[in-house]
């Protein structure tokens, strides 16, 4: 399987099964799958199984991949953030690391593998998110990459609940107005 | 439940879009939805936005073998079957598809209905006697997507499909094996969509079966 196949052609052939095309895709995604789970779950254990459940649904549903809508990063992180906060839900979890929050503006020294994963789209959004009010990146940031409600986010920050749910409306928003400039296209 | 207001669903919209929206007011902003296209639109606006917020989470590595046991562990569900087509063997695999002179293709398989976008060309392909038909959808997007969707009446020897240009160069898409039954396909090509003139089925022995000339 050669490194360089575009992500499309890896979905195409994870999704028919070949073998080659699924062990190079989920090498390619693993990273940032797991990642992603074992924020929102904290258990490492428990992060494999969500992480394994995404790709499970990557392979079911890779049919219904629309690349006009969304890369195949997206899409598959899409999908890992939603069976992980159901998976939370169900159990409750109470686990958050608030370690991303204040590494944010460290980026450009993070190692290979996140250079790896650190396309322009999604440094457009790193730098959004830097110059985004400390407060509201907190919120942004513990919901979008934790999965966190706002119930909690006010808990964990000592805040009143209408506060925490200002603080995501209005870091959400400005994230909005000003990645609306940039190609959906670039975020891989 | 008491009905929503715009400007209330506006405020809430945020934490919709991320999925943190607790039962009852997630109701409550669903059912707004439900007859506001306006606050629908800004639903998904903003469910774009966060998105490219999730997916530029830091990764972090899994334990050694992680790929290799998700891989294991999807083998023994295989052969699936697709939702809506049947689909039993789908060109043999990415490698196998066929890519002509100096074109290239990455292809993959598209959910009925998925063909949303702004689709500028469709030709129709009909089979003398009608025992082959389908619909190819051209979008003209960098690169041009193509969907194909075929039904045929019987089995049949592989069916290969190919898409002629205007410059009188093919694009060879790739071939659907034992053919019978509703099948998909789509995928990019590397030329533009205004160059296509015409979708081919083309049998075993190089014989154009069924051909439809693009809108």
């Amino acid at each position: 399987m050669a490194p360089s196949l575009s992500d499309d052609a890896l979905l195409a052939g994870f999704a028919v099964g070949d073998p080659d095309a699924s062990l190079e895709f989920v090498r390619r995604f693993q990273r940032r799958v797991f990642g992603l789970a074992l924020r929102i779950v904290g258990e490492i254990a428990l992060a494999q199984d969500v992480a394994q459940q995404a790709f499970e649904k990557a392979w079911r549903y890779g049919a219904t991949y629309d690349p006009l809508r969304a890369s195949v990063a997206t899409w598959l992180l899409t999908i890992t953030r939603n069976v992980a906060i159901d998976e939370t839900r169900r159990r409750r979890m109470t686990f958050v690391e608030l370690s991303d929050v204040a590494t944010l503006a460290d980026e450009r020294d993070a190692g290979p593998a996140r250079a790896a994963e650190v396309s322009d789209g999604v440094r457009a959004v790193i730098e959004e998110l830097a110059t985004l009010r400390p407060e509201h990146r907190r919120a942004v940031v513990l919901s979008a990459w934790y999965g966190r409600t706002a119930d909690e986010i006010a808990t964990l920050e000592g805040i009143p609940l209408g506060t925490a749910k200002t603080r995501i409306r209005d870091g959400v928003r400005r994230l909005r107005d000003r990645l609306a400039t940039t190609e959906l296209g670039d975020v891989t | 439940m008491n009905p929503l207001a715009c400007d209330e669903v506006v405020g809430l919209a945020p934490e919709l879009a991320l999925g943190v929206l607790d039962g009852s007011e997630r109701a409550q902003v669903l059912s707004h939805l439900d007859s506001c296209d306006t606050c629908r639109h800004l639903v998904d606006d903003l469910a774009t936005t966060i998105a490219r917020v999730v997916s530029a989470a830091p990764g972090i590595d899994p334990p050694p073998g992680f790929d290799r046991q998700v891989v294991a562990q999807l083998a023994p569900l295989a052969p699936k079957e697709p939702a809506y087509h049947r689909r039993r063997r789908f060109f043999a695999g990415v490698g196998a598809v066929a890519v002509a002179a100096s074109l290239s293709l990455a292809g993959f398989l598209v959910a009925s209905g998925g063909d949303s976008g702004p689709v500028t060309r469709r030709a129709t392909i009909t089979a003398a006697g009608d025992w082959a038909r389908g619909d190819v959808l051209v979008v003209d997007a960098h690169p041009t997507w193509v969907t194909m969707r075929v039904s045929v009446d019987y089995e049949a020897a592989n069916l290969h499909c190919e898409l002629a240009l205007a410059d009188g160069r093919v694009v060879k898409l790739g071939t659907f094996h034992e053919v019978g039954g509703a099948w998909e396909w789509g995928g990019t090509i590397q030329a533009a969509a205004s160059d296509v003139v015409e979708a081919r089925l083309v049998g075993a022995d190089g014989s154009i079966v069924a051909s439809g000339r693009f809108d």
